[in-house]
């Protein structure tokens, strides 16, 4: 079953960990590296997910202890439960350990506290969430005694079930539509019904006398309580509670779960519940006894105000945010974002990921939250564009001099983005640190594409007198663009070239047999970088030219280990204002550096990103 | 006649104004006062959690942090033993050691260190932390850089361009801040000696400085923003990026690390608990030499 189970500070101390199998390759590690530091987009969907070598690991945040919950499982088991042991792991730890966890950030504590009694209590958590599991899974298949036809959920859509559907639904919106013969009180009467689900109806009607006055109600109008009304997938609540109170009822009747009023079947939440028939009749811990002390503040927190006590208890003892509390300034750093050019799925992604950090987190009453998420956005952003691989490449070129081939480099990108300027200004400055540089024509398709880089190269001649080195490689136009590479690269390892730069032709992303040309031109001649060239003016359309560029190079390779962008040349710098968006969202896409920026029309504006100075534009009001 | 009155009303009511003038002030220096004590205590709280929630962002450092001067700052790449060595520093009483993984926030703590007190920084070796580092190297009092003795000769190139990072730092070098280099994990069978690990890394630190004077000018603010902006404090950062790339030992002459102002010791150490040569005290005894210089 569980392969591993560890509990660590996110400084990278090891609190707790149990392995049950012999792990290799230190899956752990890789989690972290791959997916908590490096905040890109993760190619898989599922959240809290991570796949690697036969491992699959999940995991879990206690962000106001600053403790991390990793699970580590065989990749081809299905264990559902694990959600729920992350949960509970997390509430018996933290209760039992709050005084060790004190201890590690007390200055005057020198012994490392001991957390290695908690394995009993963690194999009594696993025990517990996972009999459950079974539990339910063999309730749900077969259940103590049939259940009623009419409590599946194939019921409702059997006709009958779809038509007596209806019928309730008819019910309970009849009163919302009645308000067209009823008028204005009688509309009244309904509003104050739909606050209270289940006495909906003439009993409520007593109240309206009290009511202060209310928003007109136009006849027809769908106003927000009529749609709560209808809205049934809010209503869970109570189901719940209904849940957590029938422990005193049958065994067959708890694990089958409530039929909710709509006629859903659904099953009872059992994480709030004790198990059944359990041996030692051990009680999981539920999630109002994780905040324990700090409920009322957690309350306050969230609702704003408790009395002139818990707006003092706020001030002083700090509230915890809770996602309520974060929606208002997300949302504001999202459309903030936005305008500075994010793509929009960027922006909502690493916004929702900022406030992932910070729900649990303690604050003082006066402390402003929009400035915290901010400073937290701050973090995130210089996370995500702080290259992790090398920017070095006159480094990586001389590597290549050691092995006596030529250092390649490919600029691909959509058409019209620079990819000729900036390969020639990519060649100037190696021209100034004095490499041979051999230039490949391969764009063998826009007319005037091969002039274009000769005359570059005369004028690359010209303007760097004391290094000649540079040469066009050219076949003309409508060949193939991968052979021409080939030969290219081919032509500089005889003639002592230290590097090749590759011109492709533009393409657009979605343009497949161009895209195919493409990864059979990478694939054929594998060259060390592969750069794509793109506009800082774009916006969301940057997301959607790399990931296609990717994937193009991925599944039309027909190699094993195929390749992917290396690195982005940012160009049309200068043209953005402070707008530099696009930074990020083509570096949040694919994880990749931004080694270079174009800056403007002659061979010397190429230039350092510079991850400071766009994150203070990028926050800039 | 009816003159007094008014001058008497006006007296009067001047009296109760001075009164309610009195009674406002107080209260709102009160309330000011009050104001004051719950905003201090908030910011301590958020700063507080929030360190522990993000790790110590670049401006996360609250004043009383940037201000220290007892500051050791534990670097190195990742997988070195950083937050092994910093727990060692930091709990030595502990009988046994916990068991560390990739780090994904700052460590930082108090501790005392032959009969000194020193503020211990065990900052991540992930590439993404560069910026955290940057920001906590110019308080620094002492840098301890840690090294994979066995897997130094595949991950030379990382691990030079990182020591080369932090000892070009502007600060590091006007303050001269005196590096312990730790080759550790001298308990592997494939770990190298220092004197090797020395040697590796000149020879790398000599390619990359040719490589680094050759590398492009960063971005300057001018083309984030075409407009305003371009206040002091941006040049200042700008140009401080620029010095980052400073050339390191003397031109013409192979890079040593004896060429460097800052004074720097290589030692070998084991953190693997009752190794007999483990250079532990070494390292105190470093800390608290470098401390009291």
């Amino acid at each position: 079953m569980l392969d591993q189970f560890t509990i660590a500070t996110k400084g990278g101390i090891v609190l707790w960990s149990k392995a049950y199998a012999p792990i290799t390759h230190r899956p752990v590690d890789l989690l972290v590296q791959d997916v908590l530091i490096q905040s890109t987009r993760l190619d898989s969907t599922s959240s809290n997910k991570y796949h690697t070598g036969t491992y699959s690991l999940q995991w879990g945040f206690a962000n106001e202890l600053n403790v991390i919950f990793i699970a580590v499982y065989q990749k081809i088991l299905q264990l559902p439960y694990l959600e729920d042991l992350l949960r509970h792991v997390k509430n018996h730890f933290v209760a039992r350990f709050q005084q060790e966890l004190k201890m590690l950030v007390d200055p005057e504590c020198t012994t490392f506290p001991d957390f290695s009694e908690f394995e009993l209590e963690f194999e009594k958590v696993w025990r517990a969430v996972e009999d459950r599991e079974t539990k339910v899974r063999v309730a749900g298949k077969q259940g103590g005694a049939p259940r009623k036809f009419e409590d599946t959920k194939k019921f409702q859509t059997t006709a009958k079930g779809a038509k007596l559907e209806l019928e309730e639904l008819a019910q309970s919106s009849e009163m919302n539509l009645g308000r067209k013969s009823g008028g204005k009180m009688r509309s009244w009467k309904e509003r104050s019904g739909t606050a209270s689900d289940d006495s909906r109806g003439p009993a409520s009607a007593g109240k309206k006398g009290k009511k202060a006055k209310e928003n007109r109600v136009w006849d027809g109008q769908v106003t927000k309580e009529s749609m709560k009304a209808l809205d049934f997938s809010s209503e869970k609540d109570s189901e719940h509670e209904g849940g957590s109170h029938a422990i005193s009822s049958l065994v067959d009747e708890r694990s089958r779960g409530e039929r909710t009023a709509d006629g859903i079947y659904e099953v009872a939440d059992v994480a709030e519940r004790s198990v059944a028939g359990d041996s030692d009749n051990f009680v999981l811990l539920g999630d109002s006894a994780l905040d324990g002390d700090n409920d009322d503040s957690g309350r306050a927190g969230s609702s704003g105000s408790g009395g002139i006590f818990g707006l003092f208890k706020s001030l002083t003892g700090g509230r915890m945010l809770t996602a309520d509390v974060l929606a208002e300034p997300m949302a504001r750093m999202r459309e903030h974002l936005a305008n500075k050019n994010v793509a929009a799925d960027v922006a909502e992604e690493i916004c929702q990921t900022v406030a992932r950090g910070m729900i649990g987190v303690r604050v003082g009453g006066l402390q402003n939250i929009r400035r915290l998420v901010e400073q937290s956005m701050e973090t995130a952003l210089t996370r995500i564009l702080t290259p992790v691989s090398s920017t070095d490449i006159i480094r990586d070129i001389e590597q290549a001099q050691l092995q006596h081939r030529p250092y390649t480099m490919a600029f691909v990108g959509v058409n019209g983005v620079g990819k000729s300027t900036n390969l020639s200004k990519v060649c100037y400055w190696l021209l100034q640190n004095n490499k041979r540089v051999l230039i490949a024509a391969c764009d063998t398709f826009r007319s005037g594409a091969v002039e274009q880089l000769r005359v570059h190269v005369r004028n690359l001649r010209a303007l760097s007198e004391s290094n000649q080195n540079v040469e066009i490689f050219e076949r003309g136009y409508g060949k193939d663009s991968a052979t021409i590479a080939r030969d290219a690269i081919a032509f500089g390892a005889a003639n002592a070239f230290d590097v090749v730069l590759i011109d492709t032709a533009g393409r657009m992303q979605d343009n497949e047999p161009l895209m195919r040309a493409l990864a059979k031109l990478v694939s054929v001649n594998s060259p060390d970088k592969i750069l794509f060239v793109g506009e800082a003016l774009v916006g969301n359309e940057a997301v959607d030219q790399l990931e296609k560029f990717n994937q193009a190079l991925r599944d039309f390779s027909g190699q094993s280990k195929p390749r992917h962008i290396d690195g982005i040349i940012l160009t049309k710098f200068d043209t953005i204002d402070d707008r530099v968006g696009a930074a990020l969202s083509m570096t949040y896409t694919t994880g990749q550096p931004i080694l270079f920026v174009g800056t403007g029309q002659t061979y010397t504006d190429l230039r350092k990103m510079n991850v400071s100075q766009v994150i203070r534009a990028l926050l800039r009001a | 006649m009816a003159e007094p009155t008014p001058l008497l009303q006006a007296a009067g009511s001047g009296g109760t104004g001075l009164y309610m003038l009195l009674g406002t002030l107080l209260i709102a220096l009160i309330g000011a006062l009050v104001w004051y004590v719950l905003n201090q205590q908030s910011a301590a709280i958020s700063s507080q959690s929030m360190a522990l929630a993000s790790g110590n962002s670049i401006h996360g450092l609250t004043s009383a942090q940037r201000k220290r001067n007892n500051a050791i700052v534990v670097v190195g790449p990742m997988g070195a033993g950083k937050t092994a060595l910093w727990t060692r520093l930091r709990f030595p009483d502990s009988a046994t050691q916990p068991e560390t993984q990739t780090s994904m926030s700052v460590n930082s703590a108090e501790a005392h260190i032959n009969e000194s007190k020193a503020y211990l920084v065990d900052i991540p070796g992930h590439q993404k932390y560069r910026l955290d580092r940057d920001s906590y190297l110019p308080m620094a009092r002492g840098i301890i850089f840690v090294v994979d003795s066995a897997r130094v000769t595949e991950t030379v190139r990382t691990t030079a361009e990182l020591i080369y990072d932090v000892l070009a730092n502007k600060k590091v070098q006007t303050n001269e801040t005196p590096m312990l280099l730790l080759c550790n994990k001298q308990d592997d069978p494939m770990a190298l000696s220092n004197t090797r690990v020395k040697a590796l890394l000149e020879d790398e630190i000599d390619k990359l400085r040719a490589s680094r004077q050759a590398g492009l000018d960063s971005l300057r603010d001018a083309h984030v923003a075409a407009s305003g902006a371009a206040a002091g404090g941006d040049d200042d950062d700008a140009a401080a990026d620029e010095r980052t790339s400073d050339f390191l030992g003397y031109d013409g002459k192979k890079f040593s690390f004896e060429d460097l102002p800052n004074p720097i010791q290589i030692n070998e150490s084991s953190l693997v608990l009752g190794h007999d040569m483990s250079g532990l005290e070494l390292i105190e005894s470093w800390v608290a030499d470098t401390l009291h210089s």
